[in-house]
């Protein structure tokens, strides 16, 4: 598959990362020559340095033969012009970025199939962040019966030093998988002689409703944030605020600039809106930061996210939540008293990918500061899996299944599980592990 | 700036009202009292003489600056308030220079006062120029308030525009000259389907005409000593639904002849809709007994008379409890809403002082929170928050000086005025509403009040109608530098 992507800024050169570990044809527009350079230098991919909305530059990258177009550049205008050539030139899939709401209608007009706006996809992220109470990830997969839980682990947490064989064995009732963990920004599809450390990103699958056993165990409340402080205000800050007022969370947003406090103020009635340091202790207490459900940090510098949810922190407030421009430090800095971390570029791609695995895959998801993605796949009729189990399957190391729904029906699948025609398959998978997900659902 | 440049305005304004005195001739050569013509002419050639006198003998400003502006709107609306006195007394129907004043201010400022005790004795042609002088001042009002204080910054109008919803241009029609003849015409249709439901009714069409326009103006003159109380329900009803249109904003009537849905968006129509409500619940709890329909419609129409700031009476309330005549008192410092023809503080503005002052409340348990006064949705700027809090406080001021002036003046009086009286007295003038409470009730006048008193309210009339600032600019020294 041939995929183009106009603009190498974070969400084009991530995409164009993942793309190329799987084994696609990508080229890459970028018009700022140093950045096409260091495209070019770290991945496996064509780097044309020029203008994306420009027809002849377009045509100079395949746009003829390729399959699905990417425009995340980082202005509205040369994303809609390169879609508009797309479409010309009869391209099946194109996908813009588009951060002017009033826009969003115009461009699918156009014929675009997905536009996103990063700011966002990141708000409805957090949104589910806040809703579920100190987890670092949450996303259901086969109709919402199954879920894929991510934590940290604390310090004085129980399971700390366990294998996940014994913790198997603890646990009575067990419906659930971890499935990976992520150590010092490396992924390991977890087995059962996986010892879990303080500090180790763990992801696991269980059934939506089972949820109780992992929470209590990891440490979490499933209690939903009544009370939420946003630090910052940025356009990110402001759409999330949105968001949690409309579902009537009482939010409180602290901004240090007033002309932005008042335009924030005027924008969102239900908002309380306070002018000062986002990381000043004495404010942050008057704003009775100890009984905040959650707190998010999600000013323009990630210096001051990682400095004010370690104040939140120290504070007493519940979850907290960082916003990390730079993707490599979202995955670095969670754990640590940071309970997660979003990005908008990659809560943009995540949105991305999942579009572009329609079809065979349903649905697939991308963790913060790992490689691994999560995937739904369904087992099609000339699976070669069909009729066996998943210890017969042989899986590489690369990749681990792990949950079944079946009719209705969802469950967390054994060794001997036997897969069937119309299974779908959750499965967590390295870049690697992809194409063997692929060749899973036949 | 020079007394010269504004002369020349005031000229042409005095010029103007003595064309219109023609029409009320007309009416007297209808009913064939021809003296009466003969004087009414005689009057309206002397103003129209003096109007030409200064527009000839002071040369053309050019264009006006904003503080000339707000001096000629003063100066303008008390000439027409003394010049207007001349059909009075020409005719001799009012024989007293102070009492022809007086009624003649209460009219133009569409209060309503009078010192005229059955107006069904006047001439007919001079009881058409009663109630055309309140007519006349509500289409100025109209213009003043939608056209030309917001030119100079200020008016509540200009707020309560900012406040309908979705992107409205920011003027009715770009020409200022072009929204004043729309909004004229509105009024017009108003007053015109008004007379013919009231004619329709137990009106003859002189009542009719004489009720619509001092309706529409929010004026309150009635060509009948009972006031609306001598007509069937029918007509009361009908007056009630148009003193409710006079109250609401005329551009907003404007706006909504295409898309009546604005109604509904509005948060001040709304408001204003239930301050009446709970108004006219309260007057009814608290004059319960006897025909109950009779109790609704007397509730109903002394709310919204007041609330409107009209002044018609069908209910003498100065009968009432002392806990409702209070809350009649309390109820003239409401007014309609912003860009009507109704007085007083208007709901936009005690809106906004309402939500300025729970920001502050807010403001105590976050001390660093930014808390934006807003009507409905829209925010309204703190410049004009401040604005609005300035008036208001001019306003009780002018209010507190006024009753204590009156009540010294009240003291020389026979029979002296009490302390209710001269309260409401001064509460009415200020809020152009027309009748008060004791000595000056309903179904009284205001020939008992002394004439220095006269003079004090007259003043107060037009410095409510003018919303206080053009007024007090005029003693401003600094207005007077070159």
């Amino acid at each position: 598959m041939r995929i183009i992507i106009v603009g190498a800024g974070a969400v084009g050169s991530y995409l164009a990362e993942r793309f190329s570990l799987e084994g696609q044809d990508v080229v890459v527009i970028e018009s700022d020559p140093e950045r096409a350079a260091r495209v070019m230098a770290e991945l496996d991919c064509m780097v044309i340095t020029g203008n994306g909305a420009s027809a002849s530059t377009l045509e100079q990258a395949g746009l003829g033969e390729a399959d699905l177009l990417v425009a995340v550049s980082s202005s509205d205008a040369v994303n809609v012009l390169a879609c508009n050539a797309a479409t010309k030139l009869g391209i099946p899939r194109k996908v813009a970025r588009v951060e002017d709401p009033e826009l969003k209608a115009e461009v699918e007009a156009l014929g675009v199939d997905l536009v996103i706006d990063p700011g966002e996809a990141a708000a409805r992220d957090l949104l589910v962040l806040v809703s579920s109470g100190r987890v670092s990830e949450l996303v259901e997969f086969g109709e919402g019966k199954l879920v894929l839980l991510g934590a940290y682990v604390d310090a004085g947490s129980s399971v700390v030093g366990t294998t996940l064989a014994e913790l198997r064995d603890k646990v009575e009732g067990w419906d659930w998988l971890v499935v990976a963990v992520v150590r010092h920004g490396e992924t390991t599809i977890a087995r059962g002689s996986t010892q879990l450390e303080m500090g180790d990103h763990v992801l696991l699958i269980t059934r939506a409703d089972r949820t109780k056993g992992p929470y209590q165990l990891l440490g979490l409340t499933d209690r939903p944030a009544e009370k939420v402080i946003i630090l910052g205000g940025t356009r990110l800050a402001r759409m999330t605020a949105e968001l949690l007022a409309e579902r009537r969370v009482a939010t409180t947003l602290i901004e240090s600039n007033p002309a932005r406090c008042r335009a924030i103020a005027e924008a969102l009635p239900d908002v309380v809106v306070v002018c000062g340091d986002p990381a000043d202790p004495k404010m942050l207490q008057s704003e009775g930061i100890g009984n905040a459900d959650a707190v998010l940090a999600l000013t323009g510098w990630d210096g001051n996210n990682l400095l004010g949810c370690h104040v939140a922190r120290a504070l007493g407030a519940g979850e907290v939540i960082a916003r990390f421009t730079n993707t490599e430090l979202a995955g670095l800095l969670g754990g640590g008293g940071i309970d997660a971390t979003v990005s908008s570029r990659l809560s943009a791609a995540n949105e991305i990918l999942r579009f572009v695995r329609r079809g065979k895959i349903h649905s697939a998801v991308t963790i913060p500061g790992s490689e691994a993605e999560a995937l739904e796949l369904e087992v099609g009729p000339r699976s070669p899996a069909i009729g066996k189990t998943l210890a017969d399957l042989k899986l590489p190391r690369t990749l681990i299944i792990g949950g079944i729904q079946r009719a209705g029906e969802a469950f967390v699948p054994h060794g001997n599980t036997e897969i069937q025609e119309g299974d779908h398959l959750i499965a967590v998978a390295l870049p690697a592990g992809i194409p063997v997900a692929e060749k899973l659902s036949g | 700036m020079s007394w010269r440049h504004l002369l020349h305005v005031v000229g042409a304004v005095v010029a103007a009202v003595g064309v219109s005195m023609l029409s009320a001739a007309v009416v007297s050569v209808v009913y064939w009292e021809w003296s009466d013509v003969a004087m009414i002419v005689l009057a309206a050639a002397v103003t129209v003489g003096i109007g030409l006198a200064l527009w000839r003998g002071f040369d053309r400003p050019g264009e006006l600056t904003t503080r000339e502006g707000f001096a000629a709107v003063g100066l303008a609306w008390t000439a027409m308030c003394l010049v207007g006195a001349l059909p009075y007394l020409f005719t001799g129907s009012i024989t007293n220079i102070t009492n022809a004043v007086f009624e003649t201010s209460a009219g133009f400022t569409t209060t309503g006062a009078s010192v005229v005790p059955d107006p069904a004795l006047l001439p007919h042609g001079i009881q058409f120029w009663r109630s055309l002088t309140q007519w006349i001042g509500g289409m100025g009002i109209i213009v003043l308030s939608v056209a030309i204080l917001p030119l100079l910054g200020m008016g509540a109008v200009q707020l309560a525009r900012a406040e309908s919803p979705g992107p409205t241009p920011d003027r009715l029609t770009p020409r200022f000259s072009e929204t004043a003849k729309r909004l004229w015409l509105i009024y017009v249709v108003f007053t015109a389907i008004e007379a013919a439901l009231l004619w329709i009714g137990d009106m003859t069409l002189f009542e009719a005409v004489n009720h619509s326009l001092t309706t529409l103006s929010t004026g309150g003159y009635s060509t009948n000593a009972g006031s609306m109380g001598a007509f069937s329900a029918y007509s009361q009803w009908i007056v009630i639904a148009f003193m409710v249109i006079a109250g609401a904003s005329f551009s907003l009537h404007y706006r909504a002849v295409r898309n009546p849905r604005l109604y509904w968006k509005s948060a001040e129509l709304r408001l204003y809709l239930a301050i009446m409500a709970i108004a006219a619940t309260l007057i009814v709890i608290g004059t319960w007994g006897g025909g109950v329909l009779d109790v609704i419609r007397d509730a109903v129409f002394t709310a919204t008379s007041i609330i409107t700031t009209t002044g018609y009476g069908t209910a003498d309330f100065g009968l009432w409890a002392p806990a409702l005549e209070i809350m009649i008192v309390g109820m003239m410092f409401i007014g309609g809403m912003a860009g009507s023809t109704a007085g007083s503080v208007k709901v936009y503005r005690l809106d906004v002082l309402y939500e300025a002052s729970r920001s502050d409340v807010r403001r105590l348990i976050h001390p660093r929170g930014v808390f934006v006064t807003r009507v409905g949705k829209s925010a309204v700027p703190d410049t004009i928050v401040e604005a609005i809090q300035t008036f208001f406080l001019l306003y009780m001021f002018a209010f507190m000086t006024g009753t204590f002036l009156l009540a010294i003046i009240g003291s020389t009086g026979d029979p002296q005025l009490d302390a209710i009286t001269t309260v409401s007295a001064v509460a009415s003038s200020l809020g152009n509403v027309g009748p008060g409470l004791g000595l000056v009730g309903p179904t009284e006048t205001y020939l008992v009040v002394p004439a220095l008193g006269k003079w004090l309210l007259a003043a107060l009339m037009i410095v409510g109608r003018l919303e206080i600032l053009p007024i007090l600019i005029l003693f401003n020294p600094e207005l007077w530098r070159r």
